[in-house]
């Protein structure tokens, strides 16, 4: 896989300006995605990973640095100019509930990427809603629903259905499953399996979970106040940790312990 | 796998409102109370022709030599529903019929007002730059720290002798506008400040986000996304100041400078009948009762609207 | 701290600086002339003209309004007719009640006073209660009849449950005497039996709207999470409901009484005119129905200094009291 990367992200950094001094919340970050592989974050929170997430949708301004979708720079785009290459890269958030609006139907959640960026369906966009809603596991006859009628995990569906909407190159996964109960979790990280393959998106995939983002990304960073301390294929960082943070944080979660318990 | 039927019931957070305000039975006996009074207003002629005395009618044949009523609480007989007032013997209860019509116009005209300018103002101000929100936030500063009824007293009047002398009579829709008038230039910073309040409030929230990552535009933004949010809150207002401004039109009028002679209003009734406390008391509580009734039935009911809207447990 | 009610206390005076100019302005859109309006009896055009210049509104408008806002801080002169020079703070004087308007304010303004703090406690006192213990059981006799109580209060016309009051305890069964006011200095017993019913009458209101609203911010508190701790640590029950909660539910309540009483001081015009009673708002009212410029001016500018003061103090209090407006 050559040429350009998907997601190119140089020198990263945000301060946020405060009573006192200026906060840093990220520090310099910089990582590339290829097109059709996906890219973990991890680290606690705290550690400016979400900020990382709502730079890459330009929903937060970086102080300084680059970031380039498919060779462009996005950065510093004008809102008109932004709103053309919005479509290309979108994001789930981790809240089922506010991030859907509770006035809205379930199919007029999901159509609004669609009717926003005139994209036209060739089948329609009523239809295109449903096979979306089918696409992520749900019942394409719900879709005149509200949010409030749909569990967490259901809802969490509706959220990707959205991203998918917009027919995106990337999705940012700002902790997907942080929200879900243990059991749903496993059944939405196998969600995005399925649609990083059988689509060929890429998603930026942040969590706090290590299992989680070991799942769905072959490239891992490690971040931790504001930095990342450690990147590289997730092989080499679970199994043999380079950097003091990253090994705290592996010993810290059962998973990781199993790990390295069956090397020894 | 679901039965297409499921489409009948619509569960939009506006019905499942409408349906728990039908459940509430206080809230349908209110809501009956509050419409029957509006009918009422709205057909007062009607009913004047049916019963065949006007307010302005006087009967003074029936009052005995001191001007007083004769029959019991204040003269009520099967000509008269609810008596006649001592001194110009005028009939109670199309009195009230038409005071009913006017406290009504002057609140729901003012409410509406109120409500749809402070509107205006607190989505300005909630979405717009912090400039314009530290400006009108001045000026809401300055609405609120007026003192309401001194003010309102100097106003009406001076805006009566502008267009007309000492010695005209003023039209009841003059009287109508500058009432409504007065509580429009004090009446909006109130919902003003609470939908800029609920603004500020839904702009934080990640389906918004959503809407503009998917690269919707301000246009889409308001209209759709926050808009709709309103609703409740604008509601609530609404209701919260109907009670309210049927009470002050009473309350300026008691005070002599809402409703003027000969056009009949509740407030200035009970200021005269005050006089007549110790020889005449029904003369009092008849307006005084309907008036409190009046006001209970549109504050319930505005609970219960509330309650509806915004469930809680307990607080019913 | 400082640095906001430095800027607050900017914004309060602001404020009033701008309420005195619409005062003033608002009076001069009367059609006729405001000093012969001022001076209705026996005023010839030479003291016509007198007066005019006394008060500077000979020359423009806004000379008048300076001098008279000036005069506020230190003092101005005016004619030997109205008794020479006027010590600040001078708020003019009334040709109508023929005395410098701060003589009348200053009988006035502690008949308000008199008036309001009393029925305040009162209303505090009862209000909080009423609401506390209904509930404590919600649906029960009493929440039922508390929330009656409530509803009756908000609907209620003061003048109305004044008219029945006097009815009732002056006229029918005479133990209480007919409303008027004797200074707390002179004669306290006769001070409170002068103006009991006016404390029942605006308490009842008010306590009917502090009822509501602690009953439903009590409700709101009890059904959050600390609360759940609490009772959790074994904490008895209505230790938990008094204090805890209490605190904080309370925060709301003293915004409100705070707002209620500095609108109040202003002037309870309604109260004071149903029971007769010469305060701050009977005084106002008086003055418009008669013309009198400077004592509407005074009580306008009183009322609304009232009320900014209450404004910022209950921002401050805000902001002493909640630790999350607080600021590091």
């Amino acid at each position: 896989m050559t040429g350009e990367p998907l997601l190119a992200v140089h020198d990263l950094v945000k301060d946020y300006r405060t009573r006192s001094a200026p906060v840093r919340a990220v520090d310099g970050v910089s990582f590339r995605v290829a097109a059709g592989e996906s890219f973990g974050i991890v680290g606690e929170s705290g550690s400016g990973k979400t900020t990382i997430a709502r730079m890459l949708v330009r929903l937060a301004d970086p102080t300084s640095g680059n970031i380039l979708l498919g060779g462009r720079d996005i950065t510093r785009l004008r809102p008109r100019a932004l709103r053309t290459i919005r479509p290309r890269i979108q994001i789930v958030f981790q809240d089922p509930a506010g991030s859907l609006n509770p006035r809205q139907t379930v199919a007029q959640i999901v159509a609004m990427p669609i009717r926003v960026n005139r994209i036209r369906p060739p089948q329609g966009v009523r239809a295109r809603v449903r096979e979306l809603l089918e696409l992520v596991g749900l019942s394409p006859d719900h879709d005149q629903r509200y949010p409030h009628e749909f569990s967490g995990g259901q809802r969490q569906r509706i959220g990707i259905a959205r991203a998918l909407a917009a027919e995106p190159g990337l999705i940012v996964a700002d902790e997907p499953v942080s929200s879900l109960d243990v059991s749903v979790q496993a059944q939405i990280i196998n969600l995005l399996r399925a649609l990083q393959r059988e689509l060929a998106v890429s998603f930026v995939l942040i969590s706090h979970d290590l299992a989680v983002v070991r799942t769905l990304c072959p490239q891992v960073a490690v971040m931790h106040r504001g930095v990342f301390v450690e990147i590289g294929d997730r092989a080499q960082i679970f199994t043999t940790p380079q950097h003091p943070y990253t090994a705290r944080l592996l010993a810290a979660v059962p998973a990781g312990r199993k790990l390295r318990e069956s090397r020894t | 796998m679901s039965a297409r039927g499921q489409k009948a019931i619509r569960r939009s957070p506006g019905r499942l409102a409408w349906r728990r305000l039908r459940a509430d039975r206080t809230a349908m006996i209110t809501g009956g109370v509050t419409v029957a009074l509006i009918g009422v207003a709205l057909a007062a002629p009607l009913i004047e022709m049916r019963y065949g005395v006007g307010p302005s009618d006087q009967f003074q044949a029936e009052l005995d030599d001191f001007g007083m009523p004769v029959g019991p609480l204040g003269g009520i007989s099967g000509d008269h529903w609810l008596g006649l007032e001592p001194g110009l013997g005028r009939d109670i209860f199309i009195r009230l019929t038409f005071g009913l019509r006017t406290s009504l116009t002057i609140a729901i005209a003012a409410a509406v007002v109120t409500t749809a300018v402070g509107v205006v103002v607190g989505l300005l101000t909630g979405l717009l730059g912090r400039w314009t929100a530290g400006a009108v936030g001045a000026v809401i500063d300055f609405a609120l720290a007026m003192p309401f009824l001194i003010v309102a007293l100097t106003i009406v009047p001076t805006l009566t002798q502008r267009f007309y002398g000492p010695r005209d009579a003023v039209p009841p829709s003059f009287q109508v506008v500058s009432l409504v008038l007065v509580f429009a230039i004090f009446g909006w910073a109130g919902p003003a400040r609470l939908v800029r309040g609920q603004v500020l409030s839904i702009r934080e929230q990640e389906f918004v986000d959503a809407a503009r990552v998917s690269g919707a535009g301000p246009g889409h933004i308001l209209g759709r996304e926050i808009l709709p949010n309103l609703t409740a809150p604008i509601l609530v207002s609404f209701s919260l100041a109907l009670p309210a401004y049927i009470a002050a039109e009473a309350g300026l009028s008691f005070l002599g400078i809402g409703i003027v002679e000969p056009t009949p209003d509740f407030g200035r009734m009970i200021d005269r009948s005050l006089g007549y406390l110790q020889t005449d008391p029904a003369y009092v509580l008849i307006p005084g009762t309907l008036l409190f009734v009046m006001v209970l039935a549109f504050n319930m009911f505005g609970d219960a609207v509330r309650d509806a809207l915004d469930p809680r447990m307990g607080s019913r | 701290m400082t640095g906001f009610l430095l800027t607050r206390s900017a914004r309060a005076v602001l404020t009033l600086l701008v309420v005195s100019l619409a005062t003033y302005a608002m009076f001069f859109l009367l059609p006729q002339d405001p000093v012969s309006a001022m001076c209705p009896k026996n005023c010839n055009a030479e003291r016509l003209d007198r007066v005019r210049h006394d008060l500077d509104l000979d020359g423009p408008t806004i000379d008048g309004y300076l001098g008279y806002m000036t005069g506020i801080f230190v003092g101005r002169e005016l004619g030997s007719a109205q008794g020479g020079y006027c010590a600040a703070p001078c708020l003019g004087y009334s040709y109508v009640n023929n005395e410098p308007v701060s003589r009348t304010i200053g009988r006035a303004l502690p008949v308000t006073l008199s008036i309001v703090i009393p029925a305040a406690i009162l209303w505090l006192a009862f209000g909080l209660g009423l609401g506390m213990a209904s509930a404590w059981r919600p649906g029960s006799a009493l929440d039922r009849i508390a929330v009656g109580i409530g509803l009756a209060g908000a609907s209620l016309p003061l003048y109305f449950v004044g008219g029945l009051l006097l009815l009732i305890f002056t006229y029918r069964l005479g133990i209480v005497p007919v409303p008027h006011y004797t200074p707390l200095t002179q004669n306290p017993l006769d001070w409170a039996s002068g103006l009991v019913l006016a404390w029942l009458a605006l308490a009842f209101l008010f306590a009917a709207l502090y009822a509501r609203l602690s009953r439903s911010q009590m409700l709101e508190t009890m059904s959050e999470d600390f609360i759940r701790t609490a009772r959790a640590k074994g904490l008895r029950p209505r230790q938990v409901y008094g204090r805890h909660a209490l605190r904080a539910a309370i925060t709301p309540l003293i915004t409100v009484l705070g707002l209620d009483i500095g609108a109040a001081l202003g002037g309870t015009v309604i109260t004071e005119v149903t029971f007769g009673l010469r305060g701050m708002g009977r005084t106002a009212v008086d003055a418009v129905h008669t013309g009198d410029l400077p004592t509407i001016m005074a009580t306008v500018l009183i009322a609304a200094t009232f009320i900014v003061l209450a404004n910022v103090v209950v921002d401050a209090t805000y902001r002493l009291v909640d630790p999350r407006v607080r600021r590091q």
